[in-house]
């Protein structure tokens, strides 16, 4: 007896869709990472110092300018050893209180740079999570009441 | 999305706090993440006293290390920076391959055994750095040399042989020195 398989059609394109998913997930993977298998099962020390959003290997971004960049140069290049945004944890209020940075600790003295060179800019408050960046000895935020 | 020329800027950032000259400067490493993975064990193998001190002396200083064991991080810095240094002048086609293979393989070690193998032969050659994995049970092939990799997603080419260094009495082992192809 003749198989009737135009009763099977439609489970054939149903399977089909399930490979064209598949298919078009791999290729967006592989378009994020820059032609490379997306990594996966990324541990805290695999990620490094996320900051809120869901960064990988903070140091290799640091270092090449994307995500999956490595180079083997034993020198790092010239800015690495000032572009790691290092945040202070900051709270929300009704007055903005400026965020103060910390480039480098000196022996045991924290300097701060404020911002009291800078003109001051109209105040938006804003909400956002308390984000602690690595070991911060005690610090001050300052308070500007602005009108 | 993928890979635009980097833009380090020279000029806008600066340091507005530096460190006072008393402070020796040392450069940062330049490798990023699939060449350290690649190089960690060479790194242990030239390192391991400045890495043990730096440890120690974090451990002894809780909550002020980052002040008070400035010169072992220097140490370690230096140390790791001449490892892959000297790995690049000698060795640097291996290293590229064992890496790249890595950075495909979500920088699991065990995918990549055979380009393993041919690295740990030229950086023994060249620079006499072993690689070892501490604490492996006496009896046991380590799994580094095993022919048979359970997880890997490829089986490991028959023809690819794993290189054993000639161990302390200078008596060669048959299986070391032999040439993979």
């Amino acid at each position: 007896m003749p198989v009737p398989f135009e009763a099977l059609i439609p489970y054939a394109i149903i399977v089909t869709m399930f490979g064209v998913t598949g298919a078009g997930l791999s290729a967006i993977k592989t378009a994020q990472n820059g032609g490379k298998k997306a990594r996966w099962s990324l541990d805290t020390w695999d990620r490094r110092l996320t900051i809120g959003a869901f960064i990988v290997m903070d140091r290799d971004r640091r270092l090449t300018g994307w995500l999956r960049g490595q180079t083997d140069a034993a020198d790092a290049p010239y800015g690495f050893e000032y572009n790691n945004p290092w945040r202070v944890g900051y709270f929300t209020g009704r007055t903005v209180k400026r965020i103060i940075e910390r480039t480098r600790l000196t022996n045991d003295i924290t300097t701060t740079r404020t911002d009291d060179h800078l003109p001051l800019r109209s105040t938006i408050s804003i909400r956002r999570p308390i984000i602690f960046g690595p070991y911060q000895p005690c610090g001050k935020t300052e308070r500007l009441d602005t009108g | 999305m993928a890979s635009r020329i980097p833009q380090f800027n020279q000029q806008v950032l600066y340091d507005t706090t530096p460190l006072p000259d008393s402070i020796p400067k040392v450069k940062e490493l330049g490798a990023s993440s699939a060449p350290l993975m690649s190089a960690a064990y060479f790194i242990g193998a030239r390192c391991r006293d400045y890495n043990d001190d730096f440890m120690q002396c974090k451990n002894e200083n809780p909550g002020k290390g980052e002040f008070e064991c400035l010169k072992e991080g220097r140490r370690v810095t230096r140390c790791a920076r001449s490892v892959i240094a000297d790995i690049n002048k000698s060795c640097l086609e291996e290293f590229r391959k064992h890496w790249t293979c890595l950075e495909d393989n979500n920088q699991q070690l065990w995918q990549c055994r055979p380009a393993e193998w041919k690295l740990n032969k030229c950086v023994f050659e060249n620079l006499g750095l072993k690689k070892e994995i501490p604490d492996q049970p006496p009896n046991v092939t380590p799994v580094h040399l095993r022919k048979q990799m359970i997880y890997a997603h490829w089986p490991i080419p028959r023809s690819a042989e794993p290189f054993v260094p000639p161990t302390q009495t200078g008596d060669k082992a048959p299986a070391a020195a032999s040439s993979s192809s």
